[in-house]
């Protein structure tokens, strides 16, 4: 009789146990499930981040390269320096 | 009784079970039966649905690639930029709406109401609007209003090169100049990714779905200079507006492997705003016009002679006093020459001179000469549209049509064309292909094309010839020549002018006031580089009608900026008198006096400058208070090491004065402001 009680409370054990592993399991699937989506969803707004930089990155060389225009630097050199081309002899070479 | 009814009631307990039991099994047989139809069955089909419903293609237009000069500097670059549309039949308060977006957009709020209030179901609100307004646009979560991801092309440097960059249209394919005879390399390939969506339709994951690999479009590098460039087009703004000219165009081009280093025209056009401009503007006339070269055709008909051995330069030819008659036609100079060397004939431009020897040479070896120059076929430059020339057939030549020939009537070249054949003067007489792109990389920074520059040049005549040309052209540019404002002082120049009439359509003859005035001109180049080229081209102009007169100052002060910047030295030399010093004793200016000013060497040699510094005092000069700057000019090369402290005015030097210089002699200068 005695063992009889001892195995059916076993039998229950590991009843629990196995029904507890597979709640967790199906809750460890969700969650993994879950954060797949998230990290896809965080993935997507690097990248679009990524892109943005890569664009903002080019747009501040192109305001470099408009900056430097031959045009512009030379008015300001001319206005706010007084600076004019050097005339012929002006300019003497190191070597 | 009451055990059957217990039995009977135990009976119907279990039926109960079994039925219950049974339909369970059924559904779940049933279950499981559509799971397998829906799985197995129609796997491939549903399949598919799912993938259309979770998934999508976005296509991503390539970026085009970059055009940079030949040191690296944009010319052409694209960005992405958002353009905003709205479906004017989903907008349920237009009014407010377009008052909400007049905050925004640089639009008043009656001018979007009328956008959205078309009937149409598509409008453009506004293209390319900044990163911070489509941002402000998107918060304010308005029904029917979309953006729209573009490509936009800038050329950061506005009207330099525009003709020659080109543009592109809103689908950015090259539409003109380079951008549409590079296009190919330019444009890259389309790029597919595949996204997986959610249930509200926002992107799930860009991960490994799978994508069409596409290319960004390659880097073309151009030959060009930008500073070239735009000394280059400054100049010639400054000649065509102060020849109240019509139009003008300039040309630099290395003579030893024909790279283009400028090529400009006025009026200038803004590639950023195209459709601003009319298209006669967009046109790169160096390349796609024909024009006939007058005088500056003259050397080709005396390099035929030369060649063909029917004059030396030494041959004397009488000009018959500005009067000389061809068939039925009279020649004119414009000032009366009687007998004139050969050099003399292309010194003062005589057309009665060049009628005279393009009749001792011949129709037939005129004309073979002149093909082989290049004249009557397409250069080959990377240019799209260019024109090849009217070089008619010899046989069908009169003899007034090969007098009009040999001074530059009557034939048909593109600047480019003559400035190919005018490099072999200078480079031994080869022909070599003019270029603009020097290479196009890809993304990753590798060689999809290089030119090879001599691998396509070809002889036109011999080094003989071209060395006795040149000699003439350095003629031109004497004081009693066609064209003395073309010199550059303290450097070699050669070039000869050009004045020709334009023929006027609607007359059919020869225009008595439109003419084009042209000078064509050497002048040295840096060191890693053979002579220079440089083409100027003034179209009716006002103030004169003569090259020498209009086009050739315009060349001198090109010239003398591209020397000043590409570092070439001058063939004479600024000295300091030794030992001079104002009266004062300030030595606050220094004098000086321009010596060696005939020299005829582009740049001097080691070897001159040694002899020309053992030629002067060999003591060292009292340089106090006076700048490096002199220190320099006195000596051109210096014999040993120079050491420099601080800086202003020269208050210790060693040697000191009246020590000896031998080569090799190092020099040590202490500077101090001056207060």
């Amino acid at each position: 009789m005695k063992k009889k009680v001892g195995g059916d409370l076993r039998w229950k054990l590991g009843n629990a146990v196995l029904l507890l592993l597979m709640v967790a399991s199906i809750f460890a699937y969700a969650w993994v499930h879950y954060q797949v989506v998230e990290h896809g969803y965080r993935l997507v707004k690097v990248r679009r981040q990524e892109k943005t930089a890569q664009e903002n990155h080019k747009k501040l060389l192109l305001e470099i390269a408009t900056l430097k225009q031959h045009d512009r630097l030379e008015k300001i050199g001319r206005r706010k320096f007084g600076l004019r081309y050097p005339g012929l002899g002006q300019k003497i070479l190191l070597k | 009784m009451k055990r059957y009814r217990q039995k009977d009631s135990r009976r119907w307990e279990r039926w109960k079970i079994i039925s219950l039991a049974l339909v369970m099994v059924c559904g779940a047989v049933g279950l499981l039966s559509r799971a397998y139809y829906l799985q197995v069955v129609r796997h491939d089909f549903f399949y598919a649905k799912s993938l259309q419903q979770s998934r999508r293609a976005v296509e991503i237009r390539p970026e085009r690639g970059e055009i940079l000069d030949s040191r690296g500097n944009k010319l052409a670059v694209s960005l992405e930029s958002e353009s905003v549309y709205v479906q004017p039949h989903r907008i349920v308060s237009k009014k407010k709406a377009a008052r909400k977006l007049a905050r925004i957009l640089p639009y008043s709020s009656r001018q979007i109401y009328r956008k959205l209030a078309s009937k149409k179901s598509f409008q453009w609100l506004a293209r390319d609007v900044l990163p911070s307004q489509a941002e402000k646009i998107k918060r304010l979560h308005l029904r029917g209003v979309g953006f729209v991801k573009e490509s936009r092309r800038f050329y950061p440097n506005r009207e330099l090169a525009g003709q020659l960059l080109g543009f592109v249209g809103v689908d950015s394919e090259g539409l003109e100049g380079i951008e549409h005879y590079y296009d190919r390399y330019l444009r890259g390939k389309k790029n597919i990714v595949f996204l997986e969506r959610d249930a509200r339709r926002g992107i799930l994951d860009p991960g490994d779905i799978g994508s069409v690999e596409g290319t960004k479009g390659g880097t073309v590098v151009l030959t060009l200079d930008r500073a070239i460039q735009h000394a280059v087009e400054q100049e010639l703004g400054r000649a065509v507006i102060s020849s109240r000219a019509k139009r003008g165009l300039a040309v630099v081009m290395d003579v030893e492997d024909g790279a283009i280093l400028a090529m400009s025209q006025y009026p200038f056009f803004n590639p950023n705003s195209f459709t601003s401009s009319k298209p006669s503007v967009w046109r790169n006339r160096a390349v796609v016009d024909m024009i006939e070269p007058g005088s500056t055709f003259k050397v080709f008909t005396v390099a035929a002679a030369l060649e063909k051995g029917v004059i030396t330069p030494d041959t004397r030819l009488d000009c018959e006093q500005g009067k000389y008659r061809v068939g039925n036609r009279i020649i004119h100079d414009t000032h009366k020459h009687g007998m004139l060397s050969v050099g003399e004939i292309v010194k003062l431009s005589s057309n009665i001179g060049c009628s005279k020897i393009a009749a001792r040479l011949g129709k037939r070896d005129f004309y073979q000469f002149l093909r082989r120059c290049g004249f009557g076929s397409p250069t080959g430059i990377d240019f799209p549209g260019e024109k090849q020339g009217k070089l008619r057939d010899w046989r069908r030549w009169r003899d007034v049509d090969l007098s009009n020939v040999s001074f530059g009537q009557g034939v048909g070249v593109t600047p480019v064309q003559l400035m190919m054949a005018y490099a072999a003067f200078a480079n031994g007489g080869y022909l070599v292909k003019p270029y603009l792109v020097k290479q196009v990389l890809n993304e990753n920074g590798w060689k999809v094309y290089e030119h090879h520059a001599f691998s396509e040049r070809r002889r036109a005549f011999s080094p003989r010839v071209s060395r006795q040309i040149m000699a003439m052209l350095e003629e031109v540019v004497d004081d009693d020549g066609t064209a003395p404002k073309a010199r550059i002082p303290g450097y070699w120049v050669a070039g000869k002018t050009g004045t020709s009439q334009k023929y006027d359509p609607r007359q059919k003859r020869y225009s008595r006031k439109n003419y084009l005035a042209s000078f064509i001109g050497f002048i040295p180049g840096p060191e890693n580089r053979g002579k220079l080229l440089v083409y100027v081209m003034l179209d009716e102009p006002r103030t004169s009608i003569y090259g020498g007169m209009v086009a050739a100052p315009a060349f001198s002060r090109i010239g003398q900026r591209l020397l000043a910047y590409l570092n070439v030295e001058p063939s004479s030399r600024v000295m300091l008198a030794a030992g001079t010093k104002d009266k004062g004793g300030t030595g606050s200016r220094s004098r000086v006096k321009i010596v060696d000013h005939s020299v005829s060497a582009p740049i001097p040699t080691a070897a001159k400058k040694k002899d020309a510094l053992a030629a002067r005092a060999d003591v060292m000069p009292d340089f106090s208070g006076r700048s490096v700057r002199d220190v320099l000019a006195y000596f051109g090369t210096l014999p040993g090491s120079l050491s420099i402290r601080g800086s202003g005015k020269i208050m210790k030097q060693k040697p000191l004065p009246g020590q000896r210089i031998v080569a090799g002699t190092g020099m040590e200068f202490v500077l101090q402001a001056e207060n």
